[in-house]
């Protein structure tokens, strides 16, 4: 394949990597700072007044901030809110929850993960089910059931994705992802509200 | 992610996938500048994502290109870079100009560069961030798995172009395991 005729293939793949990877050692980092923050704790518990401002930035940076799952997630979301306007902005406009999941299965789905969905179910209550048998970023693992846990990981940012990208649309969700059979997924997504 | 595939109103499937890249590097930018201590930390972390990409994307080129043959001198590591790599991974192609008196030093000019699409950096972080430094670490680390050592940096960056500085260090000799002869 000749990649100047076909175009760019931009290395996406390997930058959501090196970013799972940020994530997975702050993780590691911040874990090891709060034992060791507990064990001070421990073994000094008159703390003076004049260390609590100190403590509290502690605190906050070890206990507040998200685990790496949550932060690609949100990562992800500030993606998929602003590629969304600019796969739809000539469109005409999307009035029903049903046309903007279908748009999202279609045109979104397309643009942003190179192919349409295999399927989508819904309760007709605000719970959806998108299924796509060959999730781009699972491609290169393994097929099969061996990765299915370490898999995870790899779909958070996606499933933020899709947040963002319903966000933009009026609709706000809260999507989930599972695994059965590498590279198969299916994403939940449960409406908050209807729009 | 390649496939280019037609569907209604002209969505151009080639152009979202540059823009998912794009704004998936500048939500890492700022999620760097929230968690590091300095811009000059954040420089530090996306030279060493880039180096590790690079070091894939070297295979990665290679398998894709057949027609690139070996280099023998920096000229031609220039023009793989500038004409072949940038262009397969960014879709544009880079000038290379100000030689040393060596040739062991060039600059790459990218005078659109596609990560800084949509991209403003504040003042106040103008002088210290460099914020296409994963280019540099991809291309030490790609040039890496070809045996060479280099230095990269950016020598200036604006708006919307960017001139990434190369200097060839040494070739790095293949080492013997220990106890081999």
């Amino acid at each position: 394949m000749n990649s100047l005729v076909s175009g760019p293939c931009f290395p996406f793949e390997f930058l959501h990597a090196e970013i799972i990877r940020y994530e997975k050692q702050r993780e590691i980092k911040r874990t090891d700072k709060r034992k060791i923050w507990i064990e001070q704790m421990r073994s000094n518990p008159q703390m003076e007044i004049s260390l609590l401002d100190e403590q509290l930035k502690s605190v906050k940076q070890l206990f507040i901030q998200g685990n790496a799952e949550t932060r690609l997630e949100a990562l992800g979301y500030r993606v998929g809110f602003v590629l969304v306007e600019k796969i739809a902005k000539d469109l005409p406009r999307l009035i029903t929850e049903l046309e903007r999941m279908k748009f999202l299965c279609k045109e979104f789905w397309t643009a942003v993960f190179g192919r349409q969905v295999d399927n989508l179910r819904t309760n007709h209550q605000g719970i959806y089910v998108v299924q796509d048998n060959k999730f781009f970023i699972l491609t290169s693992f393994p097929e099969g059931k061996q990765y299915v846990e370490e898999s995870a990981i790899y779909l958070a940012f996606s499933c933020g994705i899709v947040r963002g990208a319903l966000y933009n649309l009026g609709i706000t969700s809260l999507v989930t992802s599972s695994v059965e059979n590498v590279p198969a997924v299916k994403f939940h997504v449960h409406m908050q509200q209807k729009s | 992610m390649s496939k280019q595939t037609k569907f209604p109103m002209g969505i151009d499937s080639k152009k979202i996938s540059g823009e998912l890249f794009t704004l998936t590097y500048g939500a890492l930018v700022a999620e760097l500048l929230r968690d590091l201590e300095s811009p000059l930390a954040v420089n530090r972390q996306l030279d060493k994502m880039g180096y590790n990409i690079g070091l894939r994307l070297a295979d990665d080129l290679l398998a894709k290109n057949s027609q690139i043959q070996r280099c023998t001198d920096m000229h031609q590591v220039a023009d793989v870079l500038a004409k072949v790599a940038l262009r397969s991974y960014l879709g544009v192609t880079a000038q290379v100009s100000n030689w040393n008196a060596r040739n062991d030093e060039f600059s790459l000019v990218l005078e659109s560069n596609p990560l800084a699409e949509f991209v403003e950096v504040p003042p106040e972080l103008a002088q210290d961030l460099r914020y296409s430094q994963i280019l540099c670490g991809a291309i030490r680390g790609a040039l890496e798995m070809m045996h060479m050592e280099v230095q990269t940096f950016i020598l200036q960056e604006h708006s919307q172009s960017v001139e990434i500085r190369v200097k060839f260090i040494r070739i790095l000799e293949e080492s013997v395991p220990p106890g081999d002869d």
